[in-house]
């Protein structure tokens, strides 16, 4: 019989990754199960609090104080189950471990800040890429800039991008450059530009392209392709090549951005010791006694897991932690209750674009105050089974711009709870 | 001069002719990279023997010879049975060769008065022969034990070992009958003994009691006063030149079971018949030693002496020596039992995989056999499956440079118009691979259809949200140019399989030019296992592509006109 983890982390997205370097950091004996999950399709930017309520389009500056507006109106969030305090300080671990590996993010303040996106509009958001950063500085100064982009890179238009933005910032002028790297032509690729960038070579020689450009531009956008791997010195290098700061413009997924992330958290991972299977999916979870068995569907072989505890990340439907069909939304792992609208016509309005979102989309798991899965008569179903991030009931991350901080603060407070239900009281290690 | 010293000199003759046209082989043959004139290449070879001794030292050559040659340390590594079989065989043999056979030449100069009834020559006679008969037996053990995992012997290869037993087993028997022969008694006595009449016979009755000659009549219950007498006079005329038969223990042993037999046999002039017999494939195994594989006692030698791979390719003596490999290599096998890739041998009902055969393949396109036809295509096919380990090469006895063989042989079939599956699929474009695959009926060759399971499964690709992961990651992508670039992306390719598309994908540089990486499958978020899938394809495509006709050789890279 193999080893008996402290803990599985069923999923490896923002939230499992996030409870696997908590857990860790915990002393405790993790092993995580999944792929690369939608980690992906992020932007790079780690929202807190940034639409309440929705159906006002009410964008907050300060999230702290949106969270205290959000848990009186809606008590059934998750938010209203976290301390203030407690999601600020995972977010601080969170980023540290990021920054440990490479994958430097501001600190988490007190404010939001407001960031340039790939289409043109503002975005608040709580901490973002040091390589985003200038570009928050730049547009809250409301400087002039540059902002360049690639031939071939078709998801990716500064024109358009200036367009959308002209209101808020009428300095902006725009660029379209070959890339300069021979094999880079045709239908060009983001993460393809970004692995070119890599080189000094290629960093010289984009400068060259820019710098005749500059003209009043007190900044330079470029999409988000500064690197993969050293992403903070693919920029400072261009920076000081140009002359003035260089940022990345968050692009459509699979972004760059995204794909660092996943780089770094696995990296955060791997150096906290955390065991990982990232070739298969768990097929099944059974109690067997004290513990949890978890049959894991890999290749070549099945393989069995044992964990006194299960923390379960699996996302919504894109992570396939949820499954929607004609008589309803069911967990797919361990068939656990669903909060859901009773009958399929409830699921959404008859306007898709009605801002105050579906139900469905606040479908999901039920939990305890220590993010335990309950049953439909709100009975905890384990001691030591949690669920944790997008996968839980009444929110509406997308349309909220709370993602992140659900990920980051449910798992925070799964790991805390599980501590104390293990008897561990070890504290950040 | 007598008949056996004319059949001895002209079976000399042949094999001396034989060996020159064997050599001629190793400067006519070849696998060309530059082409060299017959007078440079043995003019290189000659160069490279000469050289060999001074090269690193004269130690070293001594050295290759003595452990390399004799020793056999290689063979010693690999397999210490075949080892033991091929030594007991090689030392056995050679030395019966030089010791008896040729007993009047060398024997004489080792030894003063050497004379081959005497000890230490009857027993060692008698004891090498002996060491022949294991060293078969343990070969023949070995290969019954070993079947089916070796490659397939050719027709004429066991013919030069049938002959090395009959010479020893009709040496054995013709020592049996000569211990028992009357005749070969009194002949003796005649020509060596001068005794009186009652001496005569009293030796008679020592030797029949004694070593068992059969007289005819038997003399029976001879007297203890004529045994003495007997052994008195054996003492004073023969012992000094006729050392007991005993000590011949094999050929003795086989006399006591002829037993009464024996008269018989000496009526019916056996001892002469099997005299000619043993002569008689003594002459054979001298002529026919340059054409069959016992020829590697010599070419094996200068394999090892010429050096191996260290030249650049633009040495001429590399050509020799290939030509020098495809000639020394006696397919033990050892190189197939260490190849990387033999399982693709069953998998695919070729045994051109395997070394040993393709190297047989190799020598008949060395001597400008390759027509093109389905034995081509199927020595392409092993040629193409090797993976460039080297394994062969490490576990070649003979240190033959296999590797270097190889890749002289995949030149060949390039400039043949042979060219590796990736080449011939890409001279075409996917589209119009598709397009052939549409109007022509496919010549089924449903060799590895049966490991396609992926491709038909649409669990497998249906997860796909075009969210274009796959393809920001990979390098293939990421590094070809416009005009060389993939046709399909990995993503496009996951599309062409939901759309029910794949005949599209098949002949797809993407699918061709993937480097398993891996990239795409570690990064996919639906968990759709991608390299698999185009791996897979890959495999598809050359199973149907390759039943298609086939592009025209000028139309494809490497090819040259003859």
């Amino acid at each position: 019989m193999s080893a008996t983890y402290d803990v599985a982390v069923v999923g490896a997205g923002l939230a499992g990754m996030s409870a696997a370097v908590f857990a860790a950091n915990r002393g405790l004996r993790v092993v995580q199960v999944g792929n690369a999950g939608a980690l992906l399709f992020s932007s790079g930017l780690f929202d807190l609090l940034g639409v309440h309520p929705i159906e006002d389009g009410r964008t907050w500056s300060d999230p702290w104080a949106g969270l205290v507006v959000l848990r009186r109106d809606i008590p059934e969030h998750p938010y209203a189950k976290l301390e203030a305090a407690q999601v600020r300080a995972a977010f601080g671990e969170l980023v540290a471990a990021l920054d440990e590996a490479g994958l430097a993010y501001t600190a988490p303040g007190e404010r939001n800040r407001e960031v340039l996106t790939g289409v043109g509009t503002a975005k608040s958001t709580y901490c973002v890429p040091r390589t985003m950063e200038p570009g928050a500085a730049t547009l809250e100064a409301g400087a002039p800039c540059l902002l360049v982009d690639f031939e071939g890179l078709r998801e990716y238009s500064a024109k358009a991008i200036a367009a959308g933005a002209a209101a808020r910032w009428p300095g902006m002028r725009t660029l379209r450059l070959s890339f300069p790297c021979p094999g880079i032509a045709g239908e060009v690729y983001a993460a393809h530009i970004a692995l070119a960038l890599e080189e000094r070579g290629a960093r010289e020689r984009l400068a060259d392209l820019v710098r005749p450009h500059l003209g009043d531009a007190r900044a330079v956008g470029l999409p988000a392709v500064l690197g993969i791997m050293r992403s903070d010195r693919a920029a400072a290098d261009l920076t000081g090549a140009i002359g003035v700061p260089v940022f990345e413009v968050p692009t459509m997924p699979t972004s760059v951005p995204g794909l660092r992330l996943k780089n770094a958290l696995e990296r955060a991972v791997a150096a906290r010791g955390v065991e990982r299977r990232v070739h298969g999916r768990v097929a099944a979870v059974e109690r067997t006694g004290d513990e949890f068995a978890l049959s894991v569907a890999a290749t070549p072989t099945p393989v069995s897991l044992h964990a006194h505890a299960v923390i379960l990340a699996t996302g919504r439907f894109m992570g396939r932690g949820l499954e929607a069909s004609r008589t309803g939304v069911r967990e797919t792992l361990m068939d656990l209750h669903v909060a859901q609208p009773a009958t399929r016509s409830d699921w959404h309005r008859a306007d898709l674009f009605d801002p105050r979102g579906h139900a469905l989309n606040r479908a999901g798991l039920e939990v305890d105050d220590g993010f335990r899965a309950c049953d439909a008569r709100g009975a905890v179903v384990h001691p030591r089974l949690f669920a944790v991030g997008t996968i839980l009931a009444h929110h509406d991350w997308a349309r909220m711009k709370c993602g992140a901080g659900l990920a980051i603060g449910t798992a925070s407070a799964a790991v805390a709870h599980l501590t104390g239900e293990l008897g561990y009281a070890r504290g950040v290690s | 001069m007598t008949g056996f010293g004319w059949a001895l000199t002209l079976a000399a003759a042949v094999a001396v002719a034989g060996s020159l046209w064997r050599a001629a082989g190793w400067l006519r043959l070849g696998l060309p990279v530059v082409p060299s004139s017959m007078r440079e290449r043995a003019g290189a070879l000659v160069a490279s023997l000469a050289r060999s001794p001074r090269r690193a030292s004269a130690g070293r050559a001594v050295a290759t010879l003595v452990l390399d040659v004799l020793a056999q340390r290689r063979l010693w590594a690999r397999d210490p049975v075949r080892w033991a079989a091929h030594s007991l065989l090689f030392v056995g043999f050679t030395a019966l060769c030089l010791l008896h056979a040729f007993g009047d030449v060398v024997t004489v100069r080792l030894a003063a008065g050497y004379m081959p009834t005497v000890n230490p020559w009857l027993w060692l006679r008698d004891l090498l022969g002996v060491l022949v008969l294991l060293g078969l037996a343990l070969g023949s053990a070995r290969r019954r034990a070993a079947r089916g995992r070796l490659p397939a012997p050719r027709r004429r290869d066991p013919l030069f070992v049938f002959i090395v037993l009959g010479i020893v087993v009709s040496g054995f028997a013709l020592g049996a009958i000569k211990i028992t022969s009357a005749p070969a008694f009194e002949r003796m006595l005649r020509d060596y003994a001068s005794v009186s009449d009652d001496e005569a016979a009293a030796l008679r009755a020592y030797w029949a009691a004694e070593f068992g000659v059969a007289f005819s009549p038997p003399r029976i219950a001879a007297s203890t006063a004529q045994l003495a007498a007997g052994e008195a006079v054996h003492q004073a005329a023969c012992a000094g030149c006729h050392a007991r038969p005993q000590a011949a223990a094999l050929s003795y042993s086989l006399s006591r079971v002829l037993g009464d037999m024996a008269p018989v046999l000496a009526t019916w002039g056996a001892e002469v018949w099997l005299l000619r017999l043993h002569q008689l494939l003594c002459v054979l195994a001298i002529a026919y030693l340059p054409f069959g594989r016992a020829f590697h006692v010599v070419s094996a030698p200068v394999v090892l002496l010429a050096g191996a791979g260290t030249a650049p390719p633009s040495d001429p003596n590399r050509k020799v020596r290939r030509a020098l490999a495809l000639d020394a290599c006696v397919r033990c096998g050892l190189c197939d039992e260490r190849c990387s890739v033999a399982p693709l041998a069953s998998l695919l009902g070729n045994a051109m995989v395997l070394p040993a055969t393709k190297l047989d393949a190799l020598r008949a396109v060395a001597r400008g056999r390759l027509d093109g036809g389905p034995g081509t295509v199927r020595l392409a096919e092993g040629a193409y499956a090797c993976s460039d380990c080297g394994r062969c090469t490490v576990g070649c006895p003979v240190g033959l440079r296999l590797d270097d063989l190889w890749s002289a042989g995949q030149e060949a079939l390039r400039r043949h118009g042979e060219p590796p599956a990736p080449e011939w699929v890409k001279a075409t474009s996917a589209a119009e691979w598709a397009d052939r695959l549409a109007a022509g009926p496919p010549a089924a060759r449903p060799r590895l259809l049966r490991y396609t399971s992926l491709t038909v499964d649409r669990h497998t690709f249906s997860p796909c949200v075009q969210c274009q992961t796959c393809t920001n990651v990979c390098p293939v992508v990421a590094h070809s140019d416009r005009a060389n670039g993939v046709d399909a992306t990995p993503q496009k390719v996951m599309n062409l399989l939901r759309l029910g598309l794949a005949d599209l994908a098949l002949g797809s540089r993407m699918v061709w030019d993937c480097a398993t990486c891996y990239q795409c499958q570690e990064h996919c978020p639906a968990g759709i296992r991608v390299t698999e899938v185009l791996y897979e394809l890959r495999n598809r495509g050359y199973e149907r592509l390759g039943g298609l006709p086939r592009p025209e050789p000028a139309a494809l890279p490497g090819h040259r006109a003859p």
